[in-house]
Formats: C-alpha cells, structure tokens, sequence
C-alpha cells in the first residue's frame, strides 16, 4: 500500500504534465525508423529554441555584469538573478495556480475520496511547484554560469545556487496561494465558474504589468552608470533595501556569495523558511480549498418556455462555414483556461501598451529626438510590424485548434463536413485574432512612435502577412500531430508542445528577421516588399495545399 | 439500405484488431440490434459505418452511396447518435442544435417545426437556453437524440443509446425507433443488454471480437440454440462464450 499523500501527488501530477503516452503496441514492437527522426527533429528543435530564448537572458545578465563589474558589485548579478526569479515564478504560478485550481473532472472526482482538505491543495501545490521550479532552476542557471565562468567561485557556490533554485520558488507558491484561495473564496457568490477564472486571470495579468513596468524601467536604465552606483552600491541601495525587504532573495544571494558553511547555513535557511511558509499555507487555507471546490462546476439552469416565439427567435439558418467559425470561437472563449492562454493575451495587450507608452513617455520622446533618421528610415515601420506580428502570433489558437476538438472529433466527422471546411474554420477563428493583434500592433505602435500613416499602413499589412503564416502554419502543426488523448483541458492547450513549438518559433523567427534586416542595406520599400511577398506567398501556398493535407490526415486520424 | 461487406480493422496505435471481416445488410423499415459484450467491437464498426474510421478492408454503402466515394452524400443519408454525450459543455443547448442543423442544410420553417416536436417528446423544451454542461447525463442524451432527427435522416444510428436514460424516456425511445421503422426508416443502434434488443427488434446481430456470431430475428436465434425455456440472456452468454474459448485454442 502506498500513502494517500504520495499517490494523490503522482496522480495530479500525472494528469497535468504526462506526456500523451501512445497505447503499448505488441510487446518488444520496435519503433519505426520515421518514429525516432521524428523525435530527434522534436529535440534538436526543441534545444533550438530553448537556445535562442536562454541567449536572451544571457545577454542581460552579461550587460548587467559588465555595468557592475566596475565598481565591485558583480556579486548583485546573483541577487538580481533570485529576485527576478522570484518575481516572474510568482507571475507564472499565478496563472498556472488559477487555471488548475479546479481541474474539473480529476477534481471532482477526488472531492470524493476520503482526503483533507489540505492534501488536496498540499498536491495541487507541489504539482504547481515542480513547473516553477523548472523555470527558476533555468535562470538562476543563467546567471550563476556567467557569474561562475567570470569569476571562477568555490564549490560552495554551486551548492548554494541549487539550494537558491529549489527554495525560490517556495515563498512565491505560498503567497500565490494566500491570495488565489480567498480571492476564489470571496468570488463565489458570483456562482460563476467562467467569471471567477476570469477575474482571476485580469488580477494576475495586473501584477505581470507592475512587473514589466519595474524591469523596463529598470533595464531602461541599465546604461545609465551613475544610476546603477546609485541604486546597486552600498547599503542604502535600491537594491540591498529590495533584498532586505524580500528576505528569500537576500537568502538566496548570500548562499551564493558567503561561501563555506556560511553560505550553506544561508541557503538551507532560504529552503526550511520557504517549506514553512508553505506548508503554513496549506495547513491554514486547506479546508477552504476543498469547500471552495464544491459545486464549483455549478451552472446556472435557464429554463425558458419554448413558445413559438421563442422558437422562431432561436433557430435561424446559417451558412455551415460560418457556423463552423461561430462554433469555434464560443468553446474557446467559454473555456476559461483557453480564454486567458488565448484571446485574452491579445485584448489585454492593447492596455499593457498604452500604460507603457504613458509611463515611458518622456524616455521615448528623448530617445525619439536622439535617433532623428529612425521614424523615416526602416527601423521604426519594422518594429511596428515586429510588434504587431508578434501580437499577431501570440493566442495559439490555431496551433491547438485540432488538439482542443479532439474529443468532438469522431461526432464532428459522421457530419457531413468537408474535412477541409473544419480546418478553415479553425484559420479564420485564429485569423481573425491574427488581424486584431496586427491591428493594435502595426497602427498602434505606429501611433505611439509617430510614424506617418502609409509606414504605419505597411507596418500592419507585414504583421498580417507574418502572423496569417504562422496561423497556417500552427493548424499544419497540430492537424498534423495533434494532442488526441487528454482529460483536463490544459494538457490541449498549455502541455500542448505544438503551442511552444509556434510561440518560440514565431520568436525567433522575428529575431532572425530584425538581425538579416539589419544586415541588408534595403530601404523601406524594398524590404517591405521582400518580406510581405515571402510571407503572404508562404500562407498562400500553405492554404493551397492544406486542403488535400486536411482531408488525408483526418480521416486518418483514429480516436 | 445499409451495406457492409468484408469490413476490418486494426488499431494503428494498439494494434487490436477491433472488428474481422464483418458483414451486415440492414433494410428499410427494420430496427435492427447490434449485440455484443464490452469490448466486441460495435463502436468501432459504427464508426467506420459512419465515416469516422477509414476501414483497414471492406465496402461500405449507405442509401445506396459508397461511402469511400461519396463520403458527404453518404452521411447525409443518416443521424447518428454517438457513444459519448459529453461533447459540447461550452455550448448552450439551442446553439449545438442550430449547429446540427446548418451543417445538414436545414430550412429554418423545418427546423423549428422539428426542434419543436422533439424537445417536448423529449421533454428538454424549457432547458433550450441552457448551457449543456449544466444537464444530467441523460438530459444531454436526449439532447444528441433530438440533433440526430433533425433533418429527418433515411437511416437512425445509434450507439448504446438507453445507457443514462430514466424508464420514461428509454419507453419514448423505442416508441420513437418503432415509429420510424413503420414510416420505412432504419434504424440500427448497439447494445450490450440482451433484453433491449429482444424487446424491439427485427432482427439482431450478435458480434464477439469483432467477428459476427449470429444474424437473425429473435425466433431464429431460440430455435437455433435449441433449448426452449432458455433465457435468451443464457443465450447470448452462452454464444459469447463459445467464441471466447474458440478463440483460445
Ligand atoms: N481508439 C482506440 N484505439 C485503440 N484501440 C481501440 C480504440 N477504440 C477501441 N479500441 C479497441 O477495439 C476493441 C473494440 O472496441 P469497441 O469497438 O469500442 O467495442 P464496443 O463498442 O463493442 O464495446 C477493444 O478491444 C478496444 O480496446
Ligand atoms: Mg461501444
């Protein structure tokens, strides 16, 4: 017999991050030759762009540690590094806390279990804790390999970074926690599921803002030496008070940079303080937990007399495409943890932009007036367009599009639909949000960098053209090799490795273009018309083939 | 009229091999039972009957369409209920329908006068509004039944539809598959409960393994076993079984 607790924990666990595992063919069946190229090209891919996203953060912590190096504070890299850490897991967590707090079905179920209220959320909490981990362990790597590299430390540091990496994370689940629970308590007599989720999201979407606002106003500063002496040296520092203030960062720090026993009484410290915090937590809002769980699936009944009236009002013909669309958009929207990954991103953007556009203003201008030939030149149109392209890419919609209807596939398929129409539909769904994001980014940022109207105009046209490929080419992805087998809708979307797959690749995909643009000696017009050409020609072509793609892969597709 | 001649299949990924070389002819105007245990292979059959699942081997005709050839003119020639009323939690009731309803090209002055008849014969008429997720198991079942009916198909597919039903809407059911048998409709839907199939139809297929045990109406099936006084649930088991130790040696 194994302990409810251990069991409960790999049960959750399980259903949030297993990987679709296929059913066990005959025993010792060898894997197919296609079978293992298939899952290289998924690594080499996957190393690719986790290359591409870590060069971004080496870069900063390379710059930070050349701004501090002067004047002996290269040993802030670390502070910063945890500090950073802890503000983005608590972000991250916050969200990923949010949109499982009830995984409906594996949820209910267990509410019937014989299990306390605080085992239930002491998993949750772990489950939760194991992706945070992760992505600290990933930068406080970062900046610990420069720092190690730059200046060759003892071995206690090494230890001391892979305690900071585990306790990191900690303090930010607890607080996460103290505020998800009451917050999901208080919002219950709006007895709505859908709002509650979405409110949820709009509160953790808010502190990611405050967030970004603090590094872009830091990071804005980076250059500013006088600035960094200011705010980084000696004790009355912006950022001594920070790690005083937030005491695991400080933990976390000297348990890097104390070394010898010191430094590992420091970071043991970080780790029993961060497991006390948390495990006070889940003892004190256990019980609520679990009761909040009840009947948080309620729904509200509408009984309405079908009167003729009534009927005449609600049954109206459609055209089956746009039916199709219709239906398409509404399961996306009413499923909150789709809604808040998805069109969420996009309609909050435009208030994310505008709120830093106000609060940079006066850096933008001066920056603006330094750089007279950038709004004429092509520098400016492009980063519209980037930003516009990158909005554009940003709601996964298509590149899950097919994993998300994987269990209303076998009905959807005795209909007489037209394989082809089924996945246009989906285009257009994401497409539509494609225009949007293209919209808000190319006019836009357009506007707040003050280009003249017609550089804003092709500014938006590129976005387009860039993030209708990459809608087409996210529903080849998912149509192609979609995520069939799934019991909590998070596993299509989030666990979903077609969904990273597009946002980084569409990432780096920009990266490379703003480097080849800077490389070219092209005007405006001349890579205006390069890039619109290759990337409309590119979903063009795409939307051509897909048809013939659509009606082979689906009627293959057995579930 | 629906046709199966030779159909096979194998799972790709687990490589069972659900259904062998089964072939079935269905008329106008009968209520035809699919019999088997757990497992026998009805789903996957009537997925490949409808299209869902391309058959490893074999032909498949529905009113006369083939199904590999034509497959839109073949599934507009039935209404399936399918095995899992678990489909579209997100969507309210009278959207799902109206959905249905497009997708088939119905008119609107036949669709309300449908939706109409069989909500209240269903007794749903009031929920219309609602999201489905908020229905019982079996309201959602009556929901499916009623979006399969709605163009009024030649052929009524239904896989394990009393499972989730109350009694009273099990009786109105039957009652409904009967009347479409005597206007000259088909209808086939799978069970895995003797009694049911005994209770209504003309004529039964008994299926183990994905192989076909038994074609036949429900006196032929008594006087092949022999033994009057037999239940015809022994019956079955009894068939069932044999297969199974066939099977094995
Ligand atoms: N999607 C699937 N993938 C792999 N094997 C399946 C799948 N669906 C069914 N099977 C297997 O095919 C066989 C027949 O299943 P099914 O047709 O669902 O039976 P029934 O509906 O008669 O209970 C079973 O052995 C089952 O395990
Ligand atoms: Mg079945």
């Amino acid at each position: 017999m194994t302990a409810p607790f251990p069991s409960l924990v790999r049960f959750l666990v399980l259903s949030l991050y297993a990987p679709a595992r296929r059913a066990t063919g005959a025993a010792g069946a060898k894997p197919s030759a296609k079978r293992i190229a298939k899952t290289v090209g998924i690594v080499l891919l996957g190393l690719l762009l986790a290359g591409d996203v870590g060069s971004i953060f080496v870069m900063m912590n390379l710059t930070m540690y050349e701004a501090l190096k002067p004047a002996g504070l290269q040993g802030l890299l670390l502070l910063n590094a945890a500090t950073t850490a802890s503000a983005l897991v608590f972000i991250l967590g916050f969200l990923t806390a949010i949109s499982t707090y009830c995984m409906s079905a594996a949820d209910s179920g267990l509410l019937a279990l014989p299990l306390r209220g605080r085992s239930l959320l002491g998993a949750k909490m772990i489950m939760v804790y194991l992706s945070e981990f992760a992505f600290a362990f990933f930068l406080v790597l970062v900046a610990a390999a420069i720092f190690a590299i730059k200046e060759t430390p003892p071995a206690s540091f090494y230890v001391g970074a892979l305690l900071t990496a585990l306790a990191v994370p900690l303090a930010p689940l607890a607080a996460i926690y103290l505020i998800v629970v009451p917050l999901i308590v208080g919002l219950r007599p709006l007895r709505s599921k859908n709002a509650t989720m979405i409110i949820g999201g709009a509160v953790g979407m808010a502190f990611a803002i405050v967030f970004n606002l603090y590094v872009q106003g830091a990071a804005s500063r980076m250059n500013d030496s006088a600035w960094v002496l200011a705010n980084f040296a000696g004790p009355q520092a912006l950022m001594a008070r920070l790690g005083l203030a937030y005491p695991p960062a400080f933990l976390a720090w000297k348990s890097m940079t104390a070394g010898g026993a010191a430094g590992l009484g420091y970071g043991l410290a970080s780790l029993v303080l961060g497991l006390a915090a948390a495990t006070l937590v889940d003892f004190a809002l256990g019980g609520a937990y679990a009761r909040s769980l009840l009947g948080f699936d309620e729904l509200l009944v509408k009984r309405v007399a079908a009167t003729k009236a009534f009927i005449a009002r609600s049954f109206r013909r459609r055209n089956p495409l746009g039916s199709l669309v219709s239906r398409e958009i509404r399961l996306m929207n009413r499923e909150p943890i789709y809604f808040l990954n998805g069109p969420f991103v996009i309609l909050l953007m435009p208030v994310f932009l505008a709120i830093a556009a106000i609060s940079q203003k006066g850096q933008l201008g001066r920056l603006l007036a330094q750089a007279g030939g950038f709004k004429s030149g092509p520098g400016a149109m492009l980063a519209a367009a980037a930003f516009g392209a990158f909005l554009g890419s940003a709601t996964s919609i298509c590149c899950t599009a097919v994993s998300r209807d994987a269990k209303a596939l076998p009905y959807l398929k005795a209909l007489p639909i037209r394989y082809r129409d089924l996945g246009f539909a989906k285009f257009l769904h994401g497409f539509a949000f494609a225009l949007f994001g293209s919209l808000v980014g190319g006019l836009g940022v357009g506007a707040i960098l003050g280009l003249p109207p017609v550089d804003s105009a092709a500014a938006f046209l590129l976005a387009l053209a860039f993030s209708a490929f990459t809608c087409i080419a996210g529903l080849w992805l998912d149509t192609a090799n979609p995520r069939l087998a799934w019991d909590n809708p998070t596993a299509a979307l989030k666990q979903n490795p077609n969904s990273s797959i597009l946002i980084l690749g569409a990432m780096a995909l920009l990266g490379a273009l703003g480097a080849l643009s800077a490389f070219l000696p092209w005007g405006k017009l001349a890579l205006f018309a390069a890039y619109f050409a290759a990337f409309s020609g590119l979903t063009i072509a795409a939307l051509a083939a897909y048809p013939r793609f659509a009606e082979k892969r689906f009627g293959e597709i057995e579930n | 009229m629906i046709k199966l001649e030779n159909l096979s299949k194998t799972y790709a990924k687990s490589g069972t091999k659900a259904v062998d070389g089964l072939s079935l002819e269905i008329r106008d105007g009968e209520i035809f039972g699919f019999l088997g245990p757990n497992g026998a292979g009805k789903t996957t059959t009537i997925k490949m009957l409808t299209g869902v699942l391309k058959p490893d081997e074999g032909r498949i005709e529905i009113g006369g369409v083939d199904m590999g050839s034509d497959p839109l003119a073949a599934k507009s020639g039935f209404g399936l209920v399918g095995d899992n009323p678990e489909l579209f939690n997100k969507l309210r009731a009278r959207e799902y329908l109206n959905f249905v309803a497009d997708v088939y090209l119905v008119p609107d002055g036949l669709r309300r006068e449908r939706v109409s008849s069989l909500a209240s014969r269903f007794k749903i008429e009031d929920v219309l509004s609602s999201s489905i997720g908020s229905f019982s198991r079996g309201m959602k079942q009556k929901l499916c039944v009623v979006a399969s009916l709605l163009h009024d198909p030649a052929a009524w597919i239904l896989d394990e539809p009393m499972v989730g039903l109350d009694p009273q809407a099990a009786f109105d059911l039957k009652e409904l598959m009967r009347e479409r048998a005597a206007s000259g409709k088909l209808v086939l839907f799978s069970t895995h409960v003797m009694e049911v199939a005994e209770r209504i139809c003309d004529r039964i297929a008994i299926i183990n393994k994905g192989r076909i045990l038994f074609i036949g109406t429900i006196p032929e099936l008594r006087a092949r076993e022999g033994e009057i006084g037999d239940s015809l649930e022994s019956l079955f088991l009894e068939l069932v079984e044999d297969s199974d130790e066939a099977a094995l040696r």
